[in-house]
């Protein structure tokens, strides 16, 4: 809890040349994210952003990534022990790249694939560039999550940690072919994966250029030095923490609503510039798809470090070291192969929240309360019979809760959560590309916040009628059984529910559901806002009545909770 | 004569051209109350000046930062939203991703009009713009009288989903809103910003709103107060997109009023470099606290497409073509300092205009870049600035001292290092607006300007591999001279939904072709333009099905009625290699945008050089220290400098607003109009 620390970079670099060197490898990163982004084809990829790309050292030691989503920040470079273990990475040809998705070599889940390039220059192995990227359809038992697989073969293709040959394997090579054959929507599965070709091609020669620019010893020690930047920054963040042991939970959702939820637990110990942070009394893994990989767990637990740190500080090798990670084998956040690992993103925000709950009981001042803190994502999918055949028309969207408010902020309303940032989709865009499905409202749910001195963003709710047979709808979510926890006397937010009508009834739906639906059904989700900070009584007055003159919440609201006496000025 | 004014939030910039294509300027004040004040007291002194009269004014232009300003500071009208039933909160939810990604406490921008001033209204229409749910005539009158009577509305935007397919039930609610309360003013999506998305639409027809009363009565009193000092013609308004409207024009126009300052600069970049046959070229304009640089290839500016640009004012997306300016936080007054974790950085914090660089000796303490320029002699302590300033090295000295400690350096040594890491980030702004988008820099001249453009001309043409370097006149007061040159530019947009291209028959391209065509000629006749002259280029907003952003392909429709449509995919599909490294021949492409620009060409200035008879000659030298490397630098006045004048580096440039270091392995040699062509001998 001192006043930051002033580091200083390795003398023996020019401080031009490492604010210039090491610019022009964020640069790198952002390229191949900008052409990744700009020539995708699907929608989770253009909207939702969930790509990410990487500049690595001559180790595969992340150096640079494009700030894209959280969740994303050591996939890559967690996807490289699996790679030594099988092949010598000093016995590489230029034409060699590897490419996995397999959740158990350190993967995410099936959808993710990894890409990862050598970068050679006068036959030396310099660097590498990587890829990782959100794949629409990955095949499986259904179109879009199986809610329903008990095991990982259900899920969709495994493609092993490889290597390939990119001349020999693509375009129409045996591994793309492979791929293709095994998704049921190739044209976007092969559109979005050459897009991730070609960003890492592209950042393969960009990086060729800096070498041949700056030399390749200067390249190096940049390298190494921005690591250790990255490393120092991190444990400054770290410092402000006061020291000692702190534990944290937080719940998950049953299968089928009313069952045993899972329960995360995190122990944190502080040590000066270092953290300790054991998952592993969290409950064993289960028989649905809520299993997190051990690397999703992982970046879950260096994300909170990450907000702690703020914007600013690379994302790179140097943020892992000063963090251990314990988890244990069989559990949920560490579970055996086969386990189904789909909704992985339900047990990676449980592990953020419970780490972040442990920490915000130690320094509540530097912590927001919890957000909705979960993936909503939807994914539609329509078969139409025809003459030739049947066509399949699929998307996918994420929608988004509320923030938890701070000790100076409201939360904001519907907005990416912390793993993630993920932008939803225009309602004008889903209808100019599909007609089984019209969104009728996107709206702000008024109380949906939790109340405070600092209230909680608000959730959302959308609806979607359903205008064709034969539409399957497959949900991913969570916080449907447990709610949003508040911080420092500010309340809980509500809780999401996912609801089907259809002729006169209204079926509840759990988060993670595949459900059938036919020509008008509608279905709704409900989702929760954060959680308030402070006692709601402590808020500004003017606040609460702007807050139910706009609607955000309810005059019961502002007079039983608030404790607001009047609606009129005073 | 043609007299350009640009009003700027701190200054405005007057410059006359009259028929020989001499020049004059002027600099006063501005008057942030009214602006047009300034605008018109500043038209009446530099006339005055010259023994001129409006009455002999043939054309008159003006650019004007009020639009933004009204929106910054959030002086807008009382403004209601009309919607469709169930997106009430369209404008409050956005797009739901961040701007920074680890920010705990992360706030969104800030919409302009509260939760309360938004009105649902029971309708809906599909994509294809076919009425799935009818209004009723009952419904609108009660929420045009609710909107109107209760909210208290002194301004509408009505955004409607799919209004771009079908503007049908935005102009119903219109046409109510016009017999009930004339007096309120409406924005139509469909008018505004007629394509999908519906964010990006609403928030741009909002803003339209917003700001339309103020900016209306602005540009009422503008003309009238131009009229009343005598000027008898139609007064002309600097758009975003480069171009200038009359004023009748821009009132239906407010979205597009936003960037007109640097927009024009742009534009003077794209006079010069048509006038100098150097068609492609990137233009810097670097004043005190930033960086717009901007791609120009065959003459013309590149302008936004949707994923390419940030489209926003405060936060606030803005859909309206605009000229393309990427814009850093590097300027003249950017600060130098280390961060915690040890690297020295040179902004995006600025000293600004108060309190300044620390040489200036208005109590500033930082060094900045111009701190540094001076201790490397690029700046001239023994001549004062305007505004009476007088450069002083002692304090960017003592401003250097602890950066110096800190990093075991000797203050000129430190300047050098500021410098290189500015010219490195604008050298990564260049690359962004010409290698993320296909294009080699090596390929373009580079076009220095604004105070501090010419200051980092050559360093930052070497740092990219530019081989030229185009140094344009008065390249101080660049805007002003671009409201001098600047055509008569309208843009259409027809954005129907999607069309296959397969399905598209040349018929159906011609249909849309002339659509726009009839729409502009019948503007630019009724605002008294003979539509003969008129230049019409097409180009089509394109992707591959399914995939989120748009290409925006050129197309001549003679060319493509001539050849077919293929024309048209081969043409998409070389765009999408060129910007992305592949392309997908065999997929179907969707167009989703039909555009046209019609401009009416004003023609090109004279060039004045007159009084350049006087054989160049060197005013002593300084030393410089520039790319590792100090040398003695002989000193030339830029007025003295004949056409045909030719010079090897080192020389430094002066002039009255700026000055423009030349190091060893650069050749000077001026041109028949007055521009200096700067090119590397060695690479």
């Amino acid at each position: 809890m001192t006043t930051s620390k002033q580091f200083q970079i390795d003398p023996s670099i020019d401080p031009a040349d490492f604010n210039v060197i090491t610019g022009a490898f964020k640069s790198v990163a952002q390229e191949m994210q900008d052409i990744m982004l700009r020539s995708a084809y699907s929608s989770i990829v253009r909207e939702a952003k969930d790509c990410s790309t990487c500049v690595m050292d001559a180790n595969a030691r992340t150096v640079a990534q494009a700030e894209a989503i959280p969740m994303h920040m050591n996939s890559l470079a967690a996807a490289v022990p699996a790679i030594r273990a099988r092949y010598d990475l000093n016995d590489l040809s230029p034409n060699d790249a590897f490419i996995t998705n397999n959740p158990y070599d350190n993967g995410q889940h099936l959808n993710d694939i990894i890409f990862i390039l050598p970068v050679f220059h006068k036959d030396r192995l310099v660097a590498f560039t990587g890829t990782i990227c959100h794949h629409l359809e990955v095949g499986g038992a259904v179109a879009g999550s199986n809610a329903n697989a008990t095991d990982l073969y259900q899920e969709g293709l495994i493609l092993p940690t490889m290597k390939i040959d990119v001349e020999r394997d693509l375009d129409d090579g045996p591994v793309e072919r492979i791929i293709s054959a095994n998704v049921r929507l190739p044209n976007i599965v092969i559109g979005d994966f050459h897009a991730q070709i070609s960003a890492a091609m592209r950042g393969r020669g960009l990086i060729c250029e800096l070498i041949e620019r700056h030399g390749l010893g200067l390249i190096w020690s940049c390298m190494s030095a921005l690591q250790d930047y990255s490393e120092n920054m991190l444990r400054a963040t770290i410092a402000k923490l006061p020291d000692g042991e702190y534990f944290g939970e937080d719940t998950l959702d049953s299968q089928l609503l009313n069952g045993p939820q899972p329960i995360i637990r995190a122990r944190v110990v502080i040590d000066g510039d270092s953290a300790m942070i054991d998952m592993s009394e969290s409950d064993d893994q289960v028989s649905w798809p809520i299993n997190d990989p051990v690397a999703s767990t992982h970046s879950a637990v260096l994300t909170v470090f990450g907000q702690l740190a703020g914007s600013g500080v690379p994302t790179n090798d140097g943020i892992y070291r000063p963090i251990e990670i314990k988890t244990r084998k069989g559990s949920v956040l560490d579970p055996h192969h086969p386990a189904p690992v789909r909704g992985r993103m339900s047990s990676a925000y449980r592990t953020a929240t419970s780490v972040k709950r442990a920490l915000a009981g130690a320094a509540p001042e530097m912590f927001s309360a919890a957000g909705n803190d979960t993936t909503n994502t939807i994914t539609m999918s329509c078969r139409d019979e025809t003459s030739s055949g049947s066509d399949l028309e699929m998307f996918a969207e994420i929608i988004m809760g509320g923030n938890g408010a701070g000790p100076n902020n409201d939360g904001a309303e519907v907005v990416a959560q912390m793993l993630s940032n993920t932008g939803n989709t225009p309602a004008e865009a889903i209808e100019m590309d599909q007609n089984f499905v019209r969104v009728i409202d996107y709206a702000l749910i008024p109380d949906s916040g939790g109340a405070g001195r600092q209230r909680g963003g608000l959730g959302v709710r959308r609806s979607y009628n359903i205008l064709k047979d034969n539409v399957l709808i497959t949900t991913n979510s969570d916080r449907h059984e447990s709610s949003p926890w508040g911080l420092a006397g500010g309340l809980d937010a509500g809780r999401t529910t996912f609801t089907v009508y259809r002729d006169n009834q209204e079926i509840r739906v759990p988060g993670a559901s595949n459900i059938e639906c036919r020509k008008g059904d509608r279905f709704v989700i409900e989702i929760t806002g954060g959680g308030g900070y402070g006692d709601p009584k402590d808020r500004d007055r003017d606040a609460v009545r702007d807050d139910v003159r706009c609607g955000r919440i309810t005059e019961l609201a502002a007079i039983e909770i608030y404790g607001l006496k009047s609606l009129a000025a005073e | 004569m043609i007299v350009g004014i640009e009003v700027g939030g701190t200054f405005t910039d007057l410059v006359m051209v009259d028929e020989q294509g001499g020049l004059a300027v002027h600099k006063i004040p501005s008057t942030p109350a009214d602006p047009s004040i300034a605008a018109v007291s500043g038209m009446s002194e530099i006339l005055e000046m010259a023994g001129q009269s409006a009455a002999n004014v043939s054309e008159l232009l003006h650019g004007s930062t009020i639009a933004a300003n009204a929106l910054i500071q959030r002086r807008g009208a009382r403004t209601a939203l009309i919607t469709t039933q169930g997106f009430r909160d369209v404008l409050f939810i956005q797009r739901q991703d961040k701007s920074t990604v680890y920010d705990m406490f992360y706030q969104k921008p800030t919409p302009l009009i509260g939760r309360d001033a938004v009105f649902e209204i029971n309708e809906r229409m599909d994509a294809k713009g076919a009425v799935i749910t009818p209004m009723t005539e009952d419904d609108i009158i009660d929420l045009v009288d609710h909107v109107a009577d209760d909210f208290g509305a002194e301004s509408i935007a009505i955004c409607l989903l799919h209004a771009y397919a079908n503007p049908e039930h935005e102009q119903k609610i219109a046409a109510i809103i016009a017999t009930r309360r004339p007096d309120i003013r409406v924005s139509l999506s469909s008018d505004v910003s007629p394509e999908h998305r519906e964010y990006e639409r609403t928030s741009t027809t909002v803003i339209d709103a917003y700001i339309g009363p103020a900016v209306d009565q602005y540009l009422t009193r503008y003309g009238e107060r131009v009229g009343d000092l005598g000027y008898k013609g139609t007064p002309l308004i600097m758009q975003s997109n480069g171009g200038a409207v009359p004023l009748e024009a821009a009132r239906r126009r407010i979205a597009n009023m936003f960037v007109s300052g640097p927009a024009a600069a742009v534009t003077a970049a794209a006079e010069i470099a048509k006038a100098t046959n150097t068609p492609n070229v990137i233009s810097v304009d670097v004043g005190g606290t930033s960086c717009d640089v901007c791609l120009i290839t065959n003459g013309m500016p590149e302008t936004t497409v949707k994923g390419t640009a940030e489209f926003s004012v405060d936060g606030l997306p803005l859909n309206v073509i605009m000229t393309d300016i990427v814009t850093i936080g590097a300027g003249g007054g950017s600060i130098a300092h280390l961060d915690t974790g040890g690297m020295l950085k040179v902004g995006p914090q600025s000293a600004g205009a108060v309190p300044g660089p620390a040489c200036y000796d208005h109590g500033g303490e930082s060094f900045t870049l111009t701190d540094a320029m001076l201790l490397l002699g690029l700046l001239d302590p023994t001549k004062k600035l305007p505004g009476d300033i007088t450069l002083r090295p002692d304090l960017s000295k003592n401003a250097a001292a602890n950066l110096c400690a800190s990093l075991s350096l000797a203050p000129v040594a430190l300047a050098e290092r500021v410098y290189r890491i500015v010219i490195a980030n604008m050298a990564q702004a260049l690359r962004r607006v010409s290698v993320n988008r296909g294009h080699d820099p090596r390929d373009f001249s580079l076009l220095p300007c604004g105070g501090a453009g010419p200051l980092v001309a050559c360093a930052l043409a070497a740092e990219v591999g530019m081989p030229e370097i185009l140094l344009p006149r008065h390249p101080g007061i660049f805007s002003a001279y671009g409201l001098a040159v600047a055509d008569v530019r309208i843009d259409y947009v027809r954005a129907d939904g999607a069309v296959q291209m397969d399905s598209l028959t040349t018929a159906a391209l011609q249909n849309r072709v002339e659509g726009l065509r009839d729409q502009a000629s019948a503007e630019f006749a009724t605002l008294g333009y003979d539509t003969i002259g008129l230049e019409m280029s097409y180009s089509v907003d394109a992707r591959y099905v399914g995939q989120g952003y748009e290409l925006r392909v050129a197309f001549d429709p003679n060319t493509v009625a001539r050849d077919g449509m293929g024309t048209l995919a081969d043409a998409f599909h070389d765009l999408h290699t060129q910007q992305y490294d592949h392309a997908f021949p065999g997929k179907q492409i969707e167009a989703i945008s039909f555009r046209l620009t019609a401009r009416h060409p004003r023609p090109a200035l004279p060039a004045d050089i007159a009084g350049a008879d006087d054989a160049g000659a060197a005013h002593g030298a300084r030393t410089i220290t520039l790319d590792g490397e100090t040398s003695s630098y002989d000193i030339y006045e830029r007025s003295e400098l004949p056409p045909g004048f030719t010079i090897d580096g080192p020389v430094i440039i002066v002039e009255t607003t700026t000055s423009t270091p030349i190091p060893p392995g650069w050749r000077l040699n001026v041109l028949d109009n007055g521009a200096i062509k700067l090119t590397r001998s060695k690479l």
